[in-house]
């Protein structure tokens, strides 16, 4: 009773009339290239050269890269058993994206050597992570999906960090970053077309234990596969074959996504007919977006990069796909660890007093240019009005971003959803930019009321969809994804446009304190006052409704509202949040762990442990950004991510062996 | 006292799910204090019925009363009080202990922001002590046996229905299928007990094990395919006609060689 709708299967006509399209509008975009001045033989020989050397191997291009990320995605659906995996869902194009920007910045030598090679060590370290982050449940679907969000923010927010440290020199790397098809030769279309042609002939030696792939690893596991070998084998094929193209033109999201779609819609049920049609559908699918490019084209250059475009298609079929992906784990918060507080309250104190010392340490500790000082008197009251902003907003958003992952998590049941994934904050990302666009040097109330706009945006989007499957926890989570990768295509396409507004941008995508300023400080104060006070009144429905609707409903709590309310606190927790320190800082994701690790587990204590707690994280964060550099600073986020995500995953691993 | 209606009082009631049809018309009633067992084959229905009953699910025609009031007009919370639902699948409960899932029985009653008062403490306090639990109280639910962990949902229900006024209902959706022979026998026979003591609460269980059912429940309904094939006192239905239209195999009766029941076999 559960079985998708049959939509309706487009047939042969439809295919060829795509593809005429396709075709028209490559010619429209040939006929309306700009005209060149000059006397007859040289423009005649100019347009030749612009023909064969621009515009058919871009045509190329496009149709070698959609094949080959329409392979890469159908190769990553079947291997995960997610209808919605792809090279962008993954975190594999943000990841090849960082290391490109890390080797520009730091070692070009390497890129000179092999930039596919570079983009494919991002990629494979990305989905890496990814896999082992959610490798305790079983590869999940969901879980799969949100944890490579969290990888690609924090990817994202890494990339940022770095270009801000070296400045121009890598902002280059971001026009590419958002997928440009502008070629100058055959050399994209020859690499990328021998990578695909060497993938599809692998792909076709595969096919038989693909196919048993279809039943789940215990059924494969006893038929025979060496699932293990199997699942590195493809995965490895498939982020190569994403690296490739990403090497060669930058990320182009929602095209592995997309053609495999496409391809279960057009009637392929077997793998073999998924791996053969989605390769051409996805072809199909970036020569028309190209197409569109180019011909909207001006004179200067396309509008939009090609990948940007499809990233604003893509995030809609996403959420189309949504009721297609069923989670494999019933919602189920991290196995208990046993481990009790036998006095909370006292711990809570206790903590509560860590995290007044941590304040005090980090308004008065730092580096100077004669080594480490306690400011006190005259220098403590001159240092005040630089340093109580900043240690404002850290705790702050710390508290705000704790609770809201701690409510995310009991909310959905998933370890691994933090505020981040909600889409929220990269909405609020959105707003920025639109500011950014639409106003010539916006101030920064201008700036806080579009980030507001955006995240509020964000909000009623996710919690739209939600409502029709009455706030399930599931569907939040992956229209939070959805939005999520959408709004990040979305600024690609802002980083892409360059000039100094990008900075401001990059500043915030990297996450930072340092522009906060003492009446800021104290709004944001009043704003996370305001948002934490309904806490204490919400603890028991933060205590049964992680127990699931049967038995909330049983108990007469009114299980919808109840969603509503928390999801919309977490959200609002997180869109203040956001603005104030950036979209990512894993403290809300951490937070909640560190909570349960400590053995604070009741609807109350939970949820304000894990304030005190993303307080000291984003305290220390702050502070250790401060002077870790001194005298520069490392961005809050940035930071956050270093130290955060090889502990989150360490907590992970280690739980692994309770289960 | 006047003898009132049936305690539940199914009018036509239906359920269909993308098409199909799930539940048939079914018009029934169930009286108070007793305890009724509702078998039949996979698939047959029961379960639909249960989450009708429990209001996790709303029927697609018919209606349903419960106490004299259609369900959709009885508030949230004061459901709670009368009708208590334990899903066939009990969730995790993320490192609570036995004591701490017992008193979220009692939100009914204090709401979302009430005290939780001394009559609450009380009422968690014997829903233990009935469940025997009591040496288990502290430890985490999701460390307990099978066996433990059913009876210490079974305490959150108790505890759920404790005090106030008027017939009350426990719906049991197998609660047995993860036990061993001891353990059904354990939590059946408290089972029995509530609906025979002073709290006399009436029961509605899903049992898979037609025999134990027969032992457990004054009255048997048996459903097959979404439709009602029989239903009447246990001891009724323990026939080897009755009980062929409703698992359609040849099945044979013999008494118990100690109590005399009914016992059925498969031929």
């Amino acid at each position: 009773m559960t079985l998708p709708r049959q939509p309706m299967r487009p047939r042969l006509p439809l295919w060829l009339a795509l593809a005429g399209a396709a075709l028209a509008l490559f010619a429209i975009g040939v006929l309306r290239r700009p005209e060149i001045a000059g006397d007859p033989e040289t423009v005649r020989r100019l347009e030749a050269a612009l023909l064969w050397h621009g515009l058919l191997p871009r045509a190329a291009t496009a149709l070698l890269a959609g094949a080959a990320l329409g392979l890469s995605g159908a190769l990553l659906q079947r291997v995960l058993r997610n209808p919605i995996a792809d090279p962008s869902t993954l975190g594999i194009a943000s990841g090849a994206q960082l290391a490109l920007v890390l080797a520009l910045a730091f070692a070009p030598g390497l890129l000179a050597f092999s930039r596919e090679a570079v983009a494919f060590a991002g990629g494979a370290g990305a989905v890496a992570l990814v896999v082992a982050l959610s490798w305790r449940r079983g590869l999940d679907p969901v879980t799969v999906v949100v944890a490579g969000m969290t990888v690609a923010l924090m990817a994202a927010a890494a990339s940022a960090a770095v270009v801000l440290a070296r400045g121009e020199y890598v902002l280059s790397v971001f026009i590419w970053g958002a997928g440009s098809l502008h070629q100058q030769n055959w050399n994209s279309a020859l690499v990328i077309g021998s990578r695909l042609v060497l993938g599809a002939i692998a792909a076709a030696l595969l096919l038989r234990p693909l196919a048993m792939l279809a039943l789940d690893d215990a059924g494969a596991r006893s038929l025979g596969v060496a699932l293990t070998a199997l699942r590195v084998l493809v995965i490895t094929l498939a982020v190569g074959l994403a690296a490739s193209v990403i090497s060669q033109v930058g990320i182009i999201g929602f095209v592995g996504l997309a053609a495999p779609a496409f391809a279960r819609i057009s009637g392929a049920r077997t793998p073999s007919e998924i791996l053969w049609r989605a390769p051409l559908i996805g072809a199909l699918l970036l020569s028309l977006a190209d197409g569109i490019v180019l011909a909207t084209a001006t004179g200067s250059g396309d509008l939009i990069p090609t990948g940007a475009m499809v990233g604003l298609i893509g995030g809609p079929l996403l959420l189309w796909l949504l009721p297609q992906v069923r989670p494999t784990v019933p919602p189920a918060a991290a196995a208990a660890d046993g481990r009790r507080r036998a006095r909370p309250g006292r711990a809570l104190l206790l903590l509560a007093g860590c995290a007044l010392v941590l304040a005090a340490l980090a308004l008065t500790l730092g580096p100077g240019p004669d080594g480490w000082s306690l400011a006190t008197g005259d220098l403590l009251a001159g240092l005040l009005p630089f340093r109580v902003p900043h240690v404002v907003a850290a705790a702050c958003a710390g508290a705000l971003l704790g609770t809201a992952g701690a409510l995310m998590q009991r909310l959905t049941g998933n370890p691994l959803a933090g505020p981040e994934v909600l889409g929220v904050g990269a909405g609020a990302g959105v707003g920025i930019a639109a500011a950014l666009i639409l106003f010539d040097m916006p101030d920064r109330g201008t700036q806080m009321a579009a980030s507001a706009i955006g995240a509020i945006g964000a909000i009623a989007f996710i919690l739209a969809v939600a409502a029709r499957t009455g706030f399930g926890p599931e569907r939040m989570l992956l229209a939070g994804v959805a939005l999520g990768a959408t709004c990040l295509a979305i600024l690609a396409a802002v980083f892409a446009a360059g000039g100094w507004n990008t900075f401001l941008l990059l500043t915030w995508m990297a996450g930072s304190t340092d522009r906060v300023d003492p009446p800021e400080a104290v709004l944001l104060a009043l704003a996370t006052l305001f948002l934490l006070a309904p806490l204490p009144l919400l603890g028991r429905w933060i205590a049964i409704l992680p127990l699931g609707a049967p038995v909330a409903r049983s108990l007469g709590l009114p299980v919808a509202a109840g969603r509503l309310a928390l999801a919309l606190l977490a959200a609002l927790m997180t869109a203040v949040a956001a603005f104030f320190v950036g979209p990512l800082s894993l403290a809300g994701l951490l937070a909640p762990h560190l909570a349960r690790l400590l053995g604070f587990a009741g609807g109350r204590l939970f949820p304000a442990a894990s304030a005190l707690l993303g307080a000291v994280l984003l305290m220390l964060a702050d502070f250790l950004g401060r002077t870790v550099a001194y005298p520069y600073q490392v961005p809050v986020g940035f930071f956050a991510a270093l130290v955060g995500g090889p502990y989150l995953i360490w907590l992970l691993q280690r739980r692994s062996g309770h289960a | 006292m006047v003898r009132a209606a049936a305690l539940w009082e199914l009018d036509g009631v239906g359920v269909h799910a993308g098409g199909r049809r799930i539940l048939a018309p079914l018009t029934l009633a169930l009286e108070a204090g007793r305890v009724y067992g509702l078998i039949g084959p996979n698939g047959s229905g029961k379960s639909t019925l249960m989450k009708v009953l429990a209001r996790q699910l709303a029927p697609s025609e018919g209606a349903v009363r419960f106490a004299g009031e259609a369900l959709g007009r009885w508030r949230g919370r004061a459901f709670a009080r009368r009708v208590a639902y334990m899903p066939q699948f009990t969730p995790p409960t993320d490192g609570m202990s036995v004591r701490e899932l017992v008193a979220l029985g009692r939100y009914p009653w204090h709401g979302a922001l009430g005290r939780f008062g001394a009559t609450d403490a009380a009422a968690a306090e014997a829903a233990i002590l009935r469940t025997g639990l009591e040496r288990l109280a502290d430890r985490a639910v999701d460390g307990l046996s099978g066996g433990e962990r059913q009876r210490a949902w079974l305490a959150v229900m108790l505890a759920q229905l404790k005090g106030g006024t008027g017939a009350r209902c426990l719906l049991l959706d197998e609660p047995t299928s993860a036990l061993d022979i001891a353990h059904q026998m354990e939590l059946l026979a408290i089972v029995r007990e509530l609906a025979a003591d002073s709290e006399g609460l009436t029961v509605i269980v899903v049992l898979h094990d037609i025999n134990l059912a027969a032992r457990t429940c004054d009255h048997l309904v048996a459903l097959r395919a979404g439709h009602m094939v029989a239903h009447g006192p246990a001891r009724e239905m323990m026939a080897p006609k009755t009980l062929k239209s409703v698992y359609d195999l040849p099945m044979g009766i013999l008494p118990h060689p100690v109590s005399g029941h009914p016992m059925g076999f498969v031929l």
